[in-house]
């Protein structure tokens, strides 16, 4: 595999990974944009933009571009394509074994010439509300928003696909706006991986790219937050079977490197697969003593700055569990041979990256767009982490601030 | 009734350019709707400990520290009969020097054949902690709004008995069931049974032959009485049930029957099924979302060798009426000769480059070979072939003869 990342002159940042064994080629456009970004300042003026927009400009660029409906004229021609939008980000994909130039540049240019039309955005509602209505009856979506909005005070947290009401009433000039804001060059990475020639994707990029100008400056609102929860505790009653607890962690990590961050990614799931994978004590306590049937769902995440863990399970024993897992964030447990173990699982993992240019792409984004830092993982790196540093890590990690959320019957 | 069989020899698939090799073991056995509920205590049981780590922990330790990337079991039933899987995926021991491949298949085989068994019966500890789990996972199900819906639609839909099968059904049958009933079932299907093996990867001769070393088992030819000839009948009127939920989508299930189905309408579902929902001609949603707004979602689900298709479309309460009318015009406008002609050849197109897609899936080759062994399910080249060769008046005149049968609307607050 080839790899090269660059800037061009216009901020627009290229990821290339070139896979001649495989016969597909992917394409990716990331625009840095989610709910998130919601609050901004442009020409003297701040908006503060419902929840939602992001995710609605997905949609409305990919069924209402120059080309009509890309989705369509796309799969018509055999190319997938498709979008979705994160908490920070939108991202857009094409894949196919043939014809990649030419649908490359289409792709590009539909989603940066904007020509939708106050019927396209009526018409694009329709298709939305379905989604809503869809993710309003996603039990553990509404669990894990209502998590992350407990831990954030001034960072805007969303479902991402905003609400009905709201909906409702969205109209052509705010979408228009936050086109003009945040689709531009400069808030924009280009991934192509897969079977292509080097030369003439870059020449197409400049070709296409080169002459889309930055259209305005804005300013994100800085949202200064807080290192403390923005409530410690929720409830969500729902019709379940067996109720859930989720104890959710805020740990700021911005004192950290872009490299540290990515060593921070390994050793915090070793650390937290020997508390809570099917292997820990955790779990076996919970499983002996019938606290729970189920395993300990365990996720992190990195959120402006903050690093973002949430430890849950099934379980009506609230206290019990709260305390099980707080203590072991308090005293970070963890074991030489488990840590040894962990890193040849990483190794391998990397080995199985390198055959598949799609699990290697991936990987090597997400260090570029969640911590700046521009080279993919390494064996080597894996293989210096040592179990010293690994403690001295985890133990200047702050574990102190959290919130608890309850599922509870209705 | 006709038959399959096979020779329960080790194959050897080389694939170059992976760094991992995959071993599997499969068990062919009869298979009985009420197996069901053994299968998945079994799948359990077998799957978590095995009499050496007798415990979670221990097993999942152990291949933690044998560098075991995947071990897995499940099962398929094809042509009434079942087929239980295991497979262990590893890393190549060219590549990873530190590992050891002998560790890694003699921890397979003891998952396999030495389980946590005392005095002829699964450990009773261990039992009672998957009954519990099963028992969470059942009670669960039936308040997921998608599960529920499935299960009252296909409950309806299939007044035969050939699909509608799942432990999701009826607990109680889960409860019957005791350590030593789940013991001599796994001594019938595993213990007493002679399993096809099947390496795939970069292999050479001394891992293929280390392999056989330790799973050493009787060469014999396994033969299988074929059930393929349980097809679905139309009624003679259409069923239509609505129910309330509480929901916010609502939920459509929209069923065809084909009036006296037989094994050569097969490749018609196969075709329908493509029609309706493959990227480059997906006539249901691009009927109900891009045309007509009226989902965000869609799916089509075929039983082709038994003669079903359905649409599921998640649509607003008030929206019934008209996504039933786009789904039968949809089916309609098939009967176009020219429309149903050209849509055909994109299919055609289609599937060329779904074949040379194909080619960067790791294990597509494994899948057709296994896919190859035990079912009747056709090759890529041979399905593009009968594709080709199609007779558009027989498709048209297949479509006249598929019936709506059953409409489920599970209608959302």
């Amino acid at each position: 595999m080839k790899k090269e990342v660059y800037n061009l002159k216009n901020g627009l940042k290229v990821v290339l990974n070139q896979d001649l064994r495989k016969k597909s080629t992917f394409a990716k456009i990331i625009v840095k944009y989610g709910d998130i970004n919601n609050n901004f300042i442009y020409n003297d003026k701040e908006y503060l933009i419902q929840d939602g927009v992001a995710h609605f400009l997905e949609h409305l660029l990919l069924e209402h571009n120059l080309y009509g409906n890309l989705c369509l004229n796309f799969k018509n021609n055999y190319v997938d394509i498709n979008g979705n939008t994160s908490i920070d980000t939108t991202n857009f994909y094409m894949n196919t074994v043939h014809d990649f130039y030419k649908y490359f540049k289409l792709f590009i240019k539909a989603i940066n010439t904007p020509v939708f039309t106050e019927k396209d955005i009526e018409e694009t509602k329709l298709a939305i509300k379905e989604e809503i209505r869809r993710s309003n009856d996603s039990k553990f979506k509404k669990m894990y928003v209502s998590s992350l909005k407990s831990l954030f005070t001034n960072i805007n947290i969303s479902n991402t696909v905003g609400d009905l009401s709201s909906l409702e009433k969205l109209d052509y000039n705010t979408v228009k706006l936050c086109y003009d804001i945040f689709y531009q060059p400069n808030n924009q990475i280009i991934v192509v991986s897969g079977n292509f020639d080097i030369d003439k994707v870059k020449k197409l990029i400049i070709q296409v790219y080169g002459l889309i100008d930055n259209k305005c400056n804005y300013l994100l609102k800085s949202t200064i937050e807080k290192e403390v929860v923005n409530k410690k505790t929720f409830t969500l009653k729902e019709d379940v079977e067996e109720e859930f607890i989720a104890i959710n962690y805020k740990t700021n990590i911005a004192f950290l490197s872009s490299c540290e961050k990515v060593k921070l990614t390994f050793y915090i799931k070793y650390f937290l697969d020997y508390n809570f994978s099917e292997t820990s004590k955790t779990y076996n306590f919970l499983i002996e003593n019938k606290l729970s049937a189920y395993n300990i769902s365990c996720n992190y995440q990195i959120i402006n700055g903050f690093l973002i863990i949430s430890v849950g399970t099934h379980t009506s024993d609230f206290e019990i569990f709260e305390d099980l897992v707080n203590n072991i964030m308090l005293e970070k447990p963890m074991d030489y041979e488990f840590f040894e173990n962990c890193k040849r699982e990483s190794i391998i993992d990397l080995l199985l990256r390198e055959e598949d240019h799609m699990n290697f792409i991936g990987g090597f984004v997400d260090n570029i767009v969640s911590f700046n830092y521009e080279f993919p993982d390494e064996i080597k790196d894996i293989e210096s982490y040592t179990y010293r540093d690994f403690m001295e890590f985890i133990n200047k990690l702050s574990f102190k601030n959290y919130s608890v959320g309850k599922m509870i019957k209705k | 009734m006709s038959s399959t069989s096979f020779c329960n020899k080790t194959y050897v698939i080389k694939n170059k350019g992976y760094n991992t090799l995959r071993f599997m073991l499969i068990f062919p056995c009869s298979y009985d709707y009420e197996d069901l509920y053994k299968l998945n205590y079994l799948g359990q049981l077998i799957s978590n400990t095995c009499s050496k780590y007798n415990t979670e922990q221990k097993f999942k330790l152990e291949k933690q520290r044998k560098m075991i990337i995947n071990s897995s079991f499940d099962f398929e039933v094809y042509n009434g009969n079942l087929y239980l899987k295991f497979s262990l995926t590893v890393p190549d021991p060219k590549k990873i020097k530190s590992f050891s491949l002998e560790d890694a298949l003699i921890f397979f085989k003891e998952y396999i054949y030495f389980p946590n068994v005392k005095n002829g019966m699964f450990d009773i500890k261990q039992f009672e902690r998957e009954k519990e789990y099963l028992t969470s996972q059942i009670k669960g199900r039936a308040k997921d709004i998608y599960d529920y819906a499935y299960q009252r639609f296909i409950n309806h839909c299939d007044d035969v008995g050939i699909i509608k099968g799942n432990i999701f059904n009826d607990l109680s049958k889960l409860n019957k069931n005791t350590p030593s009933s789940i013991y001599q079932y796994y001594k019938k299907v595993i213990l007493d049974n002679n399993p096809v093996s099947i390496i795939y990867g970069d292999i050479n001769e001394g891992e293929v032959n280390l392999f056989e070393s330790i799973f050493d088992k009787t060469i014999k030819n396994i033969n299988l009485e074929k059930k393929d000839n349980l097809f679905f009948v139309p009624r003679k009127k259409v069923l239509n049930i609505e129910e309330s939920g509480d929901s916010n989508q609502s939920f459509l299930y929209v069923s065809y029957k084909l009036k006296n189905m037989n094994q050569k309408y097969k490749i018609y579902f196969l075709l329908l099924h493509r029609l309706l929902y493959s990227t480059e001609t997906d006539f249901i949603f691009n009927n109900l979302r891009v045309k007509n707004n009226l989902v965000y979602s869609s799916k089509v689900v075929t039983y082709s060798s038994n003669g079903l298709m359905y649409v599921i479309a998640y649509i607003n309460k008030d929206c019934k009426e008209r996504a039933l009318k786009v789904i039968e015009q949809t089916l309609d406008a098939l009967k176009d000769k020219k429309f149903l002609q050209e849509s055909i050849s994109k299919i055609l197109k289609g599937f060329k480059y779904y074949i040379i897609r194909k080619n960067d899936d790791k294990y597509s080759k494994l899948y057709d070979f296994v896919d190859s062994l035990i079912s009747d399910n056709y090759t890529c080249q041979k399905e593009y072939e009968l594709y080709r060769k199609m007779d558009v008046d027989l498709f048209i005149e297949f479509l006249n003869n598929l019936e709506l049968d059953t409409v489920y609307f599970l209608r959302g607050k």
